[in-house]
């Protein structure tokens, strides 16, 4: 007899669907799998007949031929061996077809019939929604990720034989109760807060600019000066997310299983801060089973890049077109995806090999044909995607005797949240969120300057030996200090104040 | 067959300086290009490989031919035959070479030249200094230095900026220059000013040609100026060479604490150069007529909060966040404060995240 079960397969971070067939007819008790299964869809046979026969069901000892429509696209990881058991179950006739035709089903099966989690599930219930199902049968473990989709009946299963006494009528399951998406930052204490940061009132306030603008930054200082400290700090002021947000990022860190299961979500920016011996395929995702990379996992939120010239420069120049699409297209010969990775880039570096080029404590040794190679791992091109590079000195005594103590993370994220839901609301209908995502075009409607900013362009360009790339990067930072600042047009301080954030297109020795 | 031609097949052999002028104290080159055989089998000289190497050349057609070569390519040669040659070279002391080979506006070897001379790593406060200087003296003088990197090279740079002349002496031949990272400055040396050396155009630099040159850079100025010398470095070669010839030799002091000051407090110390603080210690020093009032900028009008970072300034540079503590200032009030002062030219950055003020 035949049946037809339906499922969903993924790729990238958008699901597909997938319907299994199975046919039981006379012959020898063979199993055959088609539909271009990988290695682990091969096995899952094994594991079905296991599960089928350890759950206390008959499993047929005729000939069983399982059919994976859409032939021609590779299926992928284990989530289809539970429809195959319940396609088995019902070709050998002890399932119904209808009933079996209301639902669709996901997960993976263990040998003693347990339904173990997937990857994925958030965005393969969220096509499933969009391609008209309205049941479907996931692994337990996964509900929280699918509680927070409405329009859909999921039913968290954690076994075959639940599921199949499930699908009898013997057991009735509730479908999961929808959640709805968390408002506010769920997390309101950090391990790092810039309350223990003491100084470093520049790098602070250019953080706060970063965070509330979205914008890359690049943080250059002698070592044992806070760079990496103040990068840890970041995620305490980075602004809340919205549902957008959050939908994108929680699907891409679902399809990589990296959810958390208490949560099912990410509420909070990710941070991410791969080692420099990442390999560019670790960064940007891919490999035989496309994966998303580190980029894309800090879709929505920051890669923290520690010690930039460090990573060898085939890695950096990876990012140079994510920098500028915040997407990433993974193509390979068999087949080609896209993730999001829409990140605000955080790096830190020395001024030089010895570290102490721009110190003001310390001597540099290192002769200007070290410095110049130590720089040059570092591309013009990828530097013009950096909207701020700030420099970061040594705390002065006074900054650790003073009593002052210093503004608390929880503050600055007030300031930084008001600055991004202008934004936000500027740019409802242009499908951004934040202005260091701003184009050319959008630069020309919400950037514009008055004649007392234009002269103080003139002179910063002509006086401090800026060169012309810079520009554009000036006037989205001058965007988000005046958001910060409450105001409707840039002005003269704003601009004044964006320049000093780019420290590394001046010209030396050129005046 | 003349003289110039001659001094030219002689510069063929690339003896060392002093080997050369040994050489031609007991014959003249005339002597040499028509007695060659005799003296190469005769005397002592014969067993040297750079006197015996001048027989593959010793031929006038091959020397008009390569010559013919050299002015397709630009270049030129000054011999001590010709009146090009300046007489301030032409000095025992200096070890003169035979010839010189040029790119550029040779009439500016008669102009009065100084040398500007540093380490190649230099600091921000050499660079200024550096800067500072060489516009200043570009107006009376030629600057001479070694087109090298750091305050060479800045020095070079600032007198084209200010509209003044530069003759670049280089440690290589001239289609061989080095340094590459200044090949835009020594291109627009050769168009502006002047590129001289005394290897022949495709001689590539090594290790003994810098030091070697420095004497003509020294030898060519009037006055030396050391702007920022580590204790060993090149520039002190520079120095020594200066006060053999009975150049004045100048020294702008630096940081104590500072190794790349090391080398000019010594020469300080030691009496072996002169302090100076601006370049009109140097003008007064020479006995040249300059203008009083030059270097006195227009007053800038300052408003209140601008005064009083100013006033702290005065102390030497501070850290952003010193300022802020100590003006009271939040941050983001202070830095468009800086940015507007750096525009007006009263402060600049020092290190990072430190202002000082800017020198007049």
């Amino acid at each position: 007899m035949l049946s037809k079960v339906r499922s969903f397969g993924l790729h990238g971070i958008d699901g597909f669907d997938v319907c299994i067939e199975t046919d039981i007819s006379n012959g020898l008790p063979v199993l055959e799998v088609l539909g271009l299964p990988d290695a682990v869809n091969r096995e899952s046979i094994k594991r079905v007949k296991s599960a089928v026969k350890n759950s206390g069901f008959y499993f047929s000892n005729k000939r069983i031929t399982v059919n994976m429509a859409p032939a021609d696209v590779k299926k992928e990881g284990p989530l289809y061996d539970l429809p195959i058991a319940i396609g088995i179950l019902t070709a050998s006739e002890q399932l119904s077809q209808d009933k079996v035709s209301e639902f669709a089903f996901i997960g993976e099966l263990s040998l003693d019939g347990i339904i173990r989690p997937v990857k994925g599930i958030m965005p393969i219930i969220i096509s499933a929604l969009s391609k008209g199902c309205k049941k479907i049968v996931i692994p337990i473990e996964n509900v929280q990720e699918a509680s927070y989709i409405d329009g859909i009946c999921s039913y968290g299963v954690a076994s075959l034989k639940e599921a199949v006494s499930f699908l009898c009528g013997e057991t009735i399951i509730e479908p999961i109760k929808i959640k709805p998406f968390p408002t506010s930052n769920a997390r309101t204490t950090f391990e790092n807060d810039f309350k223990y940061v003491k100084g470093q009132f520049t790098a602070k306030r250019a953080l706060e600019i970063a965070a509330a603008g979205g914008h890359n930054i690049l943080m250059i200082g002698p070592p044992g000066t806070g760079k990496t400290m103040l990068a840890k700090c970041l995620p305490s002021i980075l602004p809340d997310m919205n549902v957008g947000e959050i939908l994108e990022t929680t699907k891409i860190h679902s399809v990589a299983g990296l959810l958390n299961s208490c949560d099912g979500i990410v509420g909070v920016r990710p941070f991410r801060s791969p080692h420099h011996t990442v390999s560019s395929v670790a960064l940007t995702g891919g490999g035989a089973n496309a994966r998303p990379g580190e980029i894309s996992l800090a879709h929505n939120g920051v890669l923290f890049l520690d010690e930039l010239p460090e990573y060898p420069r085939n890695v950096l120049e990876t990012l140079r077109q994510p920098l500028e699409d915040g997407k990433i297209v993974i193509s390979r010969a068999a087949n080609k995806v896209e993730y999001p990775a829409d990140f605000m880039l955080v790096a830190s570096m020395n001024p030089c090999p010895c570290g102490n080029l721009s110190s003001s404590i310390k001597e540099c040794i290192c002769t200007p044909s070290q410095i110049a190679k130590y720089l040059s791992r570092l591309s013009g091109p990828l530097m013009d995607r950096i909207d701020m590079h700030i420099e970061v000195d040594n705390v002065t005594y006074s900054d650790i005797s003073s009593d002052e103590t210093a503004e608390c993370s929880s503050e600055i994220k007030k300031r930084v949240d008001a600055a991004r839901k202008i934004q936000t609301e500027r740019f409802s209908e242009c499908n951004i969120y934040s202005n260091g995502n701003m184009n050319s075009r959008l630069l020309k409607t919400y950037c514009k300057l008055n004649k007392e900013c234009n002269e103080m362009m003139e002179a910063a360009f002509d006086k401090l030996g800026f060169s012309a790339r810079g520009y554009s990067r000036i006037l989205k930072v001058a965007r988000t200090i005046a958001d910060l600042d409450g105001k409707e047009n840039i002005e003269m301080k704003h601009i004044a104040e964006a320049i000093q954030y780019r420290s590394l297109d001046r010209r030396t020795g050129n005046e | 067959m003349n003289e110039s031609k001659a001094y030219y097949w002689l510069s063929l052999a690339c003896f060392a300086p002093s080997t050369l002028n040994k050489i031609l104290e007991k014959y003249s080159p005339m002597e040499l290009w028509d007695n060659y055989d005799i003296i190469l089998n005769s005397t002592s000289l014969g067993e040297k490989d750079g006197f015996k190497a001048l027989r593959q050349f010793k031929n006038e057609d091959y020397l008009n031919d390569s010559l013919n070569k050299l002015r397709k390519n630009g270049i030129g040669i000054v011999t001590r035959a010709v009146d090009k040659m300046p007489q301030c070279l032409l000095q025992k002391e200096v070890a003169p070479p035979a010839v010189l080979y040029y790119k550029g506006d040779i009439s500016l070897l008669k102009t009065r030249c100084f040398a500007i001379v540093g380490t190649r790593q230099s600091t921000t406060y050499g660079e200024d200094i550096a800067k500072r200087f060489a516009s200043g003296l570009s107006k009376y003088f030629t600057i001479v230095s070694g087109l090298a990197m750091g305050i060479d090279g800045i020095a070079q740079k600032a007198a084209l900026a200010a509209g003044g002349k530069t003759i670049g002496v280089l440690g290589s031949g001239l289609n061989c220059f080095t340094p590459s990272c200044n090949g835009r400055l020594f291109d627009e040396v050769c168009e502006k000013g002047l590129a001289i050396s005394e290897y022949p155009p495709d001689m590539c630099a090594t290790k003994y040609t810098f030091p070697t040159r420095n004497r003509i850079i020294s030898g060519l100025s009037e006055g030396l100026l050391i702007v920022e010398a580590n204790a060993k470095s090149g520039a002190l070669i520079t120095a020594e060479l200066a006060n053999e010839q009975n150049r004045e030799v100048y020294a702008v002091p630096g940081n104590v604490d500072r190794s790349r000051a090391a080398g000019t407090n010594s020469l300080i110390a030691k009496g072996e150069a002169k302090l100076v603080v601006e370049y009109t210690d140097i003008l007064n020093d020479l006995n040249i007529d300059f203008d009083k009032n030059i270097g006195k900028n227009d007053a800038v009008v300052l408003d209140n909060s601008e005064l009083m970072v100013y006033n702290l300034l005065q102390n030497g540079p501070l850290h952003a966040d010193e300022l802020c503590l100590k003006l009271g200032m939040k941050i983001f009030e202070l830095t468009p404060l800086l940015t507007m002062m750096e525009v007006k030219k009263i402060v600049k950055r020092t290190a990072a995240s430190t202002y000082g003020l800017l020198a007049k």
